[in-house]
């Protein structure tokens, strides 16, 4: 009897859910409740899946010595986090990618930011400067590495160096010398994604009205006093927005500094290694698939924190 | 009239049992008839663009003699096949056919099939014995059915040499670098414009290691990995391995006959940047396409302090336990190594078929340089060496490569003992620790 009973307050407390959680049968509230699940679940399971599983999953590889030529993995604790400050290729990878943060982000930045707000004026022949500024985005970015190397080949087979040498000027290790390969891959890099921060910009200046700025001409406001009282202050949000694209690419930037870093000729080698080369080094090449989550989990953390950091500073307001 | 009219006659018990026994023999004699035979595609995983050009190539003309058997092959780019059969066959998955380099099979040993014994007389009957026992065996099995082989040569531009007076290639290291200071060009600038032996300073992979080897060290009798029962150990932390180093130093920032900061490999060498470079025979084909003014010859690797060697990497067809199509597989890679395949595949793509019973007059005719390299495999006294057959290599070399081209850089290392011995034992001391870390490192 008072078994029966208990499970006849269970069948009434599973039947109350919905209504607890999504309203009264019928009603507007649980109408909403019910579009808004229907809307966000699958997002967020895909999420989940895709996303927030696999990074739990790393961080447990992370911990263990798993090998895809070893069929026994054991937890080996810290023992992964450990070895990266004894190994000579993380350290050089991690500062490379900190320099490549450092400089591409600023540069993408202002200037997409520079070119957008000169777009943004009455430009003559503005079609033709949205395909010079964007067709760098679009095209793969493979067979775009491959044409910078040939720019950036030794001797006088390069066309970097063949300018160089029009003018009297000494030939430049591009790819060669460690302290300018990654400039140079740098340069690469902005020169690709740079259309991208133009068009976000641009979009962001043509939503502003443009009584903001005719009030700041009539207020008697210069061109660039304008720029930096009304534009910039309301396109925070937007530069946030490319702060945060622009970081979180330079982080993971992965095919330039591959193909630049392939071949026999003018290759500067592991001189050249970014985080995610090294990932795929320790992972795909030498299988260490272990260790490999564990960089990958310093370099997801490092984004994160950087990220964080640009909300904090343009979110504040 | 009947009064069953209309209606089936019921059978008599005899004429049942006669019906009875003729549909049954009708049965089995339709049973016996024989069924049309097993349609097969044999899937095969191609690791270099020459191979899946000369399997795709000679695809229909194996269907055509077996129409039963299609052939569908892949190709994967150098490192992409790695990652591919890593996850592929401890998972169970897998191709019927794999081509695979000697150093590349050794961590899958456990999930290839031992080829049968008609395979193995073949192969034991008609290719080198380096080939069978040295590169394609593991405790007497065949593993893989060992079809071409990678042997360096020394490639020098005639016209080159010519000019300045030298009338013969070099036959040792020393002359290697005599020649070289030789034969270098510099600008106003004292940049050089022409090398006079190209070394390999860059690359991503293990490939710099491997020349590195080549040239300098196996021929001073030192070698990467030493073995010691069924482990290794590092075998180049000594003199040697200390000479070899310099040897490239002195070659990068003492005699300058080489530099970083250019063009290198077969391009440079037909560009005409270089006079002279050590590489395998693919770079006939190469000069043919790219570069047909070029004039040069082919010589054996030059002599060193102790030995007169090459690498003899091999490369073959293999085939996973996986395979749901063994026996159609095994007939398949025998008929690709056959006598005319062989003699097509040299003449037509280059690389060198480990058979040396075989008529290359043809490849000869249109190629002359090719003839230095089969006649490596047959040279009295020029030695033929392996990778070192253990699942560490690949780490092991790829790993020595960062290090040897940081080391390349540095002028500071001209005349400088204990900088290069420094830099050596380094790389030894992580060389073993890769050993160790794979259970691989001898006491």
């Amino acid at each position: 009897m008072a078994r029966a009973e208990g499970v006849a307050i269970r069948a009434h407390w599973w039947a109350a859910i919905p209504e607890r959680m999504l309203g009264k049968a019928g009603s507007l509230a649980r109408q909403k409740t019910v579009f808004l699940l229907s809307v966000f679940v699958p997002i967020m399971s895909l999420f989940l899946v895709i996303r927030i599983i696999p990074i739990l999953l790393i961080l447990l590889a992370s911990f263990t010595n798993y090998s895809l030529k070893r069929p026994v993995t054991r937890f080996v604790g810290l023992a992964n986090f450990m070895r990266l400050f004894d190994d000579p290729r993380f350290v050089t990878g991690f500062w490379n990618s900190v320099e490549f943060v450092a400089v591409a982000v600023p540069l993408e930045i202002v200037g997409g930011l520079a070119i957008a707000l000169v777009l943004s004026r009455k430009v003559q022949f503005e079609g033709f400067y949205q395909t010079l500024y964007f067709l760098p985005y679009i095209l793969p970015t493979v067979p775009t590495a491959i044409i910078w190397r040939w720019i950036y080949a030794p001797g006088n087979f390069g066309v970097a160096n063949y300018l160089l040498d029009s003018v009297g000027l000494s030939h430049v290790g591009w790819l060669t010398d460690p302290k300018i390969a990654l400039l140079a891959i740098i340069v690469m890099h902005v020169w690709k994604q740079l259309g991208f921060f133009v068009v976000i910009f641009l979009v962001g200046i043509k939503a502003i009205p443009a009584e903001f700025r005719e009030a700041s001409a009539v207020d008697g406001a210069s061109a660039w006093q304008s720029i930096r009282r009304v534009d910039l202050p309301l396109l925070r949000p937007i530069i946030l927005f490319g702060l945060v694209w622009s970081t979180i690419f330079a982080w993971s930037v992965f095919t330039e500094v591959y193909v630049m870093t392939q071949g026999s000729d003018v290759s500067a080698g592991s001189d050249l290694h970014v985080l995610s080369t090294r990932i795929y080094q320790e992972a795909f090449i030498f299988f260490n698939a272990g260790y490999g989550s564990a960089i990958s989990f310093v370099l997801f953390l490092f984004s994160l924190m950087f990220v964080l950091l640009q909300f904090k500073a343009f979110g504040s307001e | 009239m009947d009064d069953t009219f209309g209606q089936p006659s019921p059978l008599s018990r005899r004429e049942f049992l006669r019906r009875s026994v003729a549909v049954a023999g009708g049965a089995a004699a339709f049973a016996a008839t024989p069924s049309p035979a097993k349609e097969v595609e044999l899937s095969v995983w191609a690791n270099f663009n020459e191979i899946h050009r000369y399997i795709t190539d000679l695809a229909p003309k194996y269907t055509q003699l077996h129409p039963t058997v299609k052939i569908n092959c892949t190709l994967f780019a150098q490192r992409a096949l790695d990652e591919k059969v890593a996850v592929a066959l401890p998972a169970g998955q897998g191709p019927d056919i794999i081509d695979f380099a000697s150093t590349q099979v050794q961590p899958y040993l456990q999930y290839m099939q031992f080829a049968p014994p008609e395979t193995v007389e073949f192969v034991k009957k008609n290719m080198p014995e380096a080939a069978f026992k040295e590169c394609s065996t593991v405790k007497g099995e065949l593993h893989t059915v060992p079809f071409y082989v990678v042997t360096s040569a020394l490639f020098y531009n005639t016209e080159h040499l010519a000019e300045a007076g030298i009338k013969e290639p070099p036959k040792s290291l020393d002359e290697l670098a005599e020649y070289a200071r030789k034969l270098t060009k510099r600008d106003a600038r004292g940049t050089i414009t022409r090398a006079g032996l190209d070394l390999r300073v860059a690359g991503g992979g293990w490939g710099l290691t491997e020349k590195f080897w080549v040239l300098a060290m196996e021929p001073n009798g030192v070698h990467i990995l030493d073995a010691a029962s069924d482990k290794w150990k590092a075998g180049y932390d000594n003199e040697g391995g200390r000479k070899a180093l310099q040897f490239y130093i002195d070659g990068l920032h003492k005699h300058k006959y080489c530099a970083i900061d250019m063009k290198h490999d077969a391009e440079a060498f037909g560009l005409g940047v270089a006079s002279m470079f050590c590489r395998e025979s693919w770079v006939v084909d190469y000069l043919g396409k790219n570069a047909p003014t070029t004039k040069y010859g082919v010589a054996l690797q030059p002599r060193g302090a102790k030995d007169w060697c090459t690498l003899a990497a091999s490369r073959g067809f293999a085939v996973p336990k996986v395979s749901k199509n063994q026996e159609e597989a095994w007939q398949f890679i025998q008929w690709l190594v056959n006598d005319e395949n062989c003699a097509t595949f040299f003449k037509n793509y280059g690389w060198q078929p480990w058979r040396t019973n075989v008529d290359y007059s043809a490849a000869y005719k249109e190629r002359p340089a090719l003839k230095v390299f089969q006649d490596g495999l047959k040279t009295r006294g020029y030695r033929l060496y392996p990778y070192p057959p253990t699942a560490a290599a690949i780490e092991v070399y790829a790993r020595m490569a960062d290090r040897l081209a940081a080391a390349f850089k540095r002028p500071d290392l001209v005349d400088n003992a204990s900088g290069i011995a420094q830099v050596m034992s380094g790389m030894a001391k992580e060389t073993n620790q890769i050993l160790a870390d794979n259970n691989l490192l001898a006491k």
